[in-house]
């Protein structure tokens, strides 16, 4: 089972999760995107499904890029995998037909065709670095650009289906770990914050009210009346300042709580390496604490390349795909407690 | 302590001022969607649309008094404006020409602004330039005034109509 094309992403993480980049302990990785779309076609939300597919050979046949799969290749579980590698949006992968997918240098580039829009192509980059990433974003889309006839007027830039993406067409964010602002209860100002300097901030594991693993996205909400550079750049900024704040709590939780928070720390440590049983939201959980020990320089055994891997290969497609098959959950936190304790 | 996860405490979706109290999981055909809403503005709505619909749609106004509004309807794609309020999402190019009268209070609302400043498309880039160019001069001009800094606005005046005769 699985489709053959997934079987180096299963031997290999991603390249933007390989813990280098600048802060790459704080921040996991920056992505942007461009929502693009073909002038002579109705949007994909508008277009039957035969239809969809004469969109999609008119991109594959005007581009150079090849190694386009059809969505249609891949089986439900394979669609949950590129899901959880980033690679295609939630909604994209309850689709069937007329739909395409590409994946490019080591995962750094990929590119999801007739999904809200008929061309979605994103860049993401390790650590802290959006001006890297969006560099690759562009270069690909001036390459696009001169084969493809974008739908775009002087006026409002590049049309796109949702008015919320119309102008750039840019949306960059930036994965970020903010343990010392969560402890210290100082989370809520800086979402009112960046809420209110217009960034949308959620949970990266979030069912809209509860936030696991400390992990948060970062991106920007408007499109139009700025340039891509302001984009790149504000959000940018804005990520320094929020490593501040969060540095700032970070040394005043160590000394005023060092023992506790250690202790808290070490237990997080030894229940992924003793755990013969773990779910998912468990070890996204612990695997924060552990984060944080490597941070603080308190976990010195623990590589953080060697985190990251596990906090992509321990979710639930991922370990079906690599027993090759549907398994219930409790044998998903049996398999997930062995991968732990046998990588960290 | 919360050391791995928090309860957001978070702000009503509509309001944006009181702390949401209630949630609501809205179904919009395949779509899942959770509302939080203070208790004023759950009262005051119903819960029929998702949150980001809503919005849009309040957004987009709808007269019917105004009787071009309701034979609105886009030649190529065949999107009415009844659907565009109801979807929130335009289903070809041209329906951004169609509905452009009705939907720019849209994009001021959404973006805070109706002028695209940033890259452009390879055809058609010359004359595009000329307006942006002008359009950003006029952004750089209005701060100038702003700081007081008038030997910049002078300049900035000069380059605003250099590229207005340019051809
Ligand atoms: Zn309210
Ligand atoms: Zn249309």
């Amino acid at each position: 089972m699985g489709n053959k094309k997934l079987n180096t992403l299963l031997k290999n993480p991603p390249n933007w999760i390989d813990g280098k980049g600048r802060f790459a302990e704080t921040i996991l990785s920056s992505r942007v995107r461009f929502a693009r779309n073909l002038k002579q076609f109705n949007f994909p939300n508008r277009t039957k499904e035969d239809e969809l597919d004469e969109i999609m050979n008119f991109i594959i046949s005007h581009i150079n890029y090849k190694c386009i799969t059809s969505l249609s290749e891949f089986s439900p579980l394979d669609k949950k995998f590129l899901v959880e590698r980033r690679i295609i949006s939630r909604e994209f992968s309850k689709k069937t037909k007329g739909r395409g997918v590409g994946i490019w240098e080591g995962e750094n580039i990929g590119l999801m065709l007739n999904e809200n829009d008929h061309i979605r192509i994103h860049s993401i980059c390790s650590g802290l670095n959006l001006e890297l990433a969006y560099e690759k974003l562009n270069k690909l889309d001036d390459e696009f650009s001169e084969s493809l006839p974008y739908a775009f007027s002087s006026k409002l830039g590049y049309l796109t289906a949702c008015p919320t993406n119309t102008g750039t067409g840019l949306r960059a964010s930036v994965l970020v770990h903010l343990p010392g602002l969560v402890h210290s209860e100082q989370i809520k100002k800086i979402l009112e914050m960046l809420h209110k300097d217009g960034f949308l901030i959620k949970g990266f594991y979030s069912d809209g009210t509860m936030v696991e693993g400390n992990l948060f996205q970062i991106s920007n909400q408007v499109t139009l009346g700025i340039t891509e550079e302001e984009i790149i750049d504000k959000l940018h900024k804005m990520i320094l300042q929020v490593i501040g704040y969060e540095n700032n709590a970070r040394e005043l939780l160590l000394s005023n709580t060092r023992a506790q928070l250690e202790d808290k720390i070490w237990r997080a440590y030894s229940i992924l390496k003793n755990a013969r049983l773990l779910s998912n939201e468990e070890f996204i959980n612990l695997s924060s604490a552990v984060r944080f020990g490597i941070e603080l320089g308190i976990l010195k055994k623990v590589s953080l390349q060697n985190l990251n891997k596990l906090l992509i290969f321990t979710q639930p497609a991922h370990l079906q795909e690599s027993i090759g098959g549907m398994i219930d959950s409790t044998e998903r936190n049996v398999k997930r407690a062995l991968y732990v304790r046998k990588n960290l | 302590m919360y050391l791995y996860s928090i309860i957001l405490i978070m702000l009503c979706d509509i309001c944006h001022k009181n702390d949401a109290t209630i949630s609501y999981t809205v179904v919009v055909g395949e779509k899942k969607t959770k509302l939080h809403l203070c208790e004023e503005c759950a009262a005051k709505k119903g819960f029929i649309k998702a949150f980001s619909l809503m919005n849009i749609q309040e957004f987009i106004p709808l007269d019917p008094n105004e009787p071009e509004v309701k034979n609105l309807i886009c030649p190529k794609c065949g999107l009415t404006y009844k659907e565009l309020r109801e979807q929130a999402e335009f289903g070809c190019s041209k329906c951004y020409k169609t509905f452009e009268r009705k939907i720019i209070p849209l994009f001021q609302k959404i973006h805070g602004s109706t002028q695209h400043i940033g890259k452009l498309v390879c055809i058609s880039a010359e004359r595009d330039k000329k307006e942006m160019k002008i359009f950003k001069f006029k952004k750089r001009l209005d701060k100038a005034i702003k700081s007081e800094s008038y030997e910049e606005a002078a300049i900035i005046r000069d380059e605003i109509k250099k590229w207005e005769t340019k051809n």
